[in-house]
């Protein structure tokens, strides 16, 4: 079986790195974009399995790029993980995404979090 | 006794223009309504002295408002001018004698009565008098009635003018209120809206802390996590890993230091160890710290000046300030920008400037760049990280060191320059001569 694309949607660098190493680690195989724009454009490019998307990004905000994905019917059915410093900038907008998980997030938690939505 | 010239005056000029209260009754109580309804002061002015010449038939009719010690004579209707927009001390005139005296006052002659400023009047054409105060328990104004031809005025006369009279006492009263209350209710609006706008900052600001905080915590533990899963780590990576934490670890202890340091500015309990510091030493110090972090950017970060200007301050907080600054400058500026610092001194000022070619700021908010809590764009804030506190520490430290700090740019993407100023420490003359600012206190730049 191919291993699942997980995409990672971050503007810091260095969490980036982490986060991608860490899922790599896991087995996962990992796409990286640095803001909204380009999350968008890598998921219609290599269709990944599952997204993890910070919120608070430049040029295109984890928000906007999310309700982006839901109206395209390509990408509409990929689950979103939300991941963020900040919770209560979706407290309105919850039921666009499959989890939120609020940072520092335990890389246990992550993984298991994508596992489960990826076994659903 | 009645002095007797009036008396042999009554005799020959005999009285033609008495006014019957029947007749006046119903006009009276018409204009003394139309005063209750009045909205404002010219309002109330108008009616009344329209009202108070028709009902007692005068030649001529002045408001007078009492300001302070002086009679202004507010507003007029008569046959010839009269004081119009003048103003006459209250103790020299007839309408200040009737407000002192909370009395009225019946002067059928004006030429043998001293209490009246003669000189006032001979340009005009009043012969007799009467005046009435506003409000009698403790006069606001005052109402004149004016004869061409000699006339004692009547009881009904006087009774008119002091029903009018206490008509517009009641209205002034009611504006004034009326006003009172406006004002206060602006003033409760402003600053409910003042203090919501500050919670409001307040808030954004806690939900940036929180997430300045979180970011590099999240960070690190997914290193240690990393670091704990016991796979042969290759030595580049576990150098990586160790470079990556240290840096995290230091933008919190900087968080954490920026807060407590405006926390402690706010509180009144920042201080400063003051000494003789040489300015450019300190700026070329911090210049070089701040090159590995121009480099990452491309940007050139140059320095300047002429001579070393020597002031009383806090090395290490000197060194704080123009590292704040520079770094501000650095961060806001594209790829490939430049910065130059320029160190200057100009007779008893020392000054920095610290210039970049970066994005601008809109003039608009040139005056809050240094307030706590503010930034012109929280989005640029998400993506160069921080919280915004820097300038706001820059100006309570240059406070503490008598200096100022000012902002300057042209506009969007004509750059920024930051200026800031001192005294020059004057170490030729005698210590007790020497220019030193009191630790926590501000002074002005001599």
């Amino acid at each position: 079986m191919k291993p699942a694309k997980v995409l990672v949607a971050e503007d810091y660098d260095d969490a980036r790195d982490i986060m991608a190493m860490v899922l790599q680690s896991a087995g996962y195989q990992v796409l990286e974009a640095r803001d909204g724009v380009e999350a968008l454009e890598v998921a219609r490019s290599f269709l990944p399995t599952i997204i993890v998307m910070d919120m608070f990004m430049p040029n295109m905000d984890g928000l906007t790029a999310t309700r982006a994905l839901r109206d395209e019917p390509q990408l509409r059915r990929i689950p979103v993980i939300a991941q963020t410093a900040q919770t209560s900038v979706i407290s309105g907008s919850r039921e666009l995404f499959d989890a939120v998980l609020a940072k520092p997030c335990s890389p246990d938690l992550l993984i298991r979090t994508i596992a489960d939505l990826l076994a659903r | 006794m009645l002095p007797r010239r009036n008396i042999g005056i009554l005799a020959v000029v005999p009285r033609t223009r008495a006014i019957d209260l029947e007749l006046v009754r119903d006009p009276l109580l018409d204009a003394v309504t139309a005063i209750a309804s009045a909205r404002d002061e010219a309002a109330v002015c108008v009616i009344v002295r329209r009202a108070a010449r028709e009902l007692t038939d005068a030649d001529g009719v002045t408001f007078v408002l009492r300001k302070g010690n002086r009679c202004y004579y507010a507003d007029e209707d008569a046959i010839g001018p009269l004081w119009k927009g003048r103003q006459f001390p209250i103790d020299t005139c007839i309408s200040g004698w009737a407000m002192l005296n909370r009395q009225h006052v019946i002067v059928p002659d004006i030429y043998s009565d001293d209490r009246i400023p003669h000189d006032a009047y001979r340009a005009t054409f009043v012969k007799s008098l009467a005046m009435v105060p506003v409000r009698r328990e403790d006069p606001i104004a005052a109402i004149g009635a004016y004869w061409a031809a000699y006339h004692m005025a009547t009881p009904v006369e006087i009774g008119v003018l002091q029903s009018l009279a206490d008509a517009a006492a009641l209205a002034l009263f009611n504006v004034q209120l009326d006003a009172d209350l406006k004002t206060a209710l602006r003033q409760e609006r402003e600053a409910r809206e003042a203090a919501e706008s500050a919670s409001r900052l307040k808030d954004e600001f806690l939900a940036l802390l929180s997430h300045e905080l979180r970011t590099p915590l999240h960070v690190i533990n997914n290193w240690l996590w990393q670091l704990k899963q016991g796979n042969a780590m290759p030595p580049m990576i576990l150098s990586k890993a160790l470079d990556v934490i240290e840096r995290n670890t230091a933008l919190q202890s900087r968080l954490v230091d920026d807060l407590l340091d405006v926390s402690r500015a706010a509180a009144g309990k920042l201080s400063i160890d003051a000494q003789l510091v040489d300015l450019g030493a300190v700026c070329r110090s911090v210049v070089e710290l701040s090159q590995p972090a121009a480099r990452e950017k491309s940007i050139v970060l140059t320095i300047s000046g002429d001579g070393d200007p020597r002031i009383w301050g806090d090395p290490e907080r000197l060194q704080q300030v123009m590292s704040n600054v520079i770094s501000n400058a650095i961060k806001f500026s594209a790829k490939g920008g430049r910065v130059d610092v320029q160190v200057m001194r100009e007779g008893s000022l020392a000054s920095v400037v610290v210039k970049d070619n970066g994005p601008g700021v809109p003039p608009e908010f040139l005056p809050h760049m240094f307030d706590r809590f503010r930034q012109a764009d929280a989005s640029m804030t998400r993506r160069q990280g921080g919280l915004g506190l820097g300038l706001t520490i820059v100006r309570d430290i240059m406070a503490l060191h008598g200096g100022t700090v000012r902002a300057e740019s042209a506009g969007k993407d004509q750059g920024t320059s930051i200026h800031l100023e001192f005294a020059v420490a004057e170490e030729s003359r005698a210590s007790s001569d020497v220019h030193r600012p009191p630790a926590g206190s501000k002074q002005p730049v001599h």
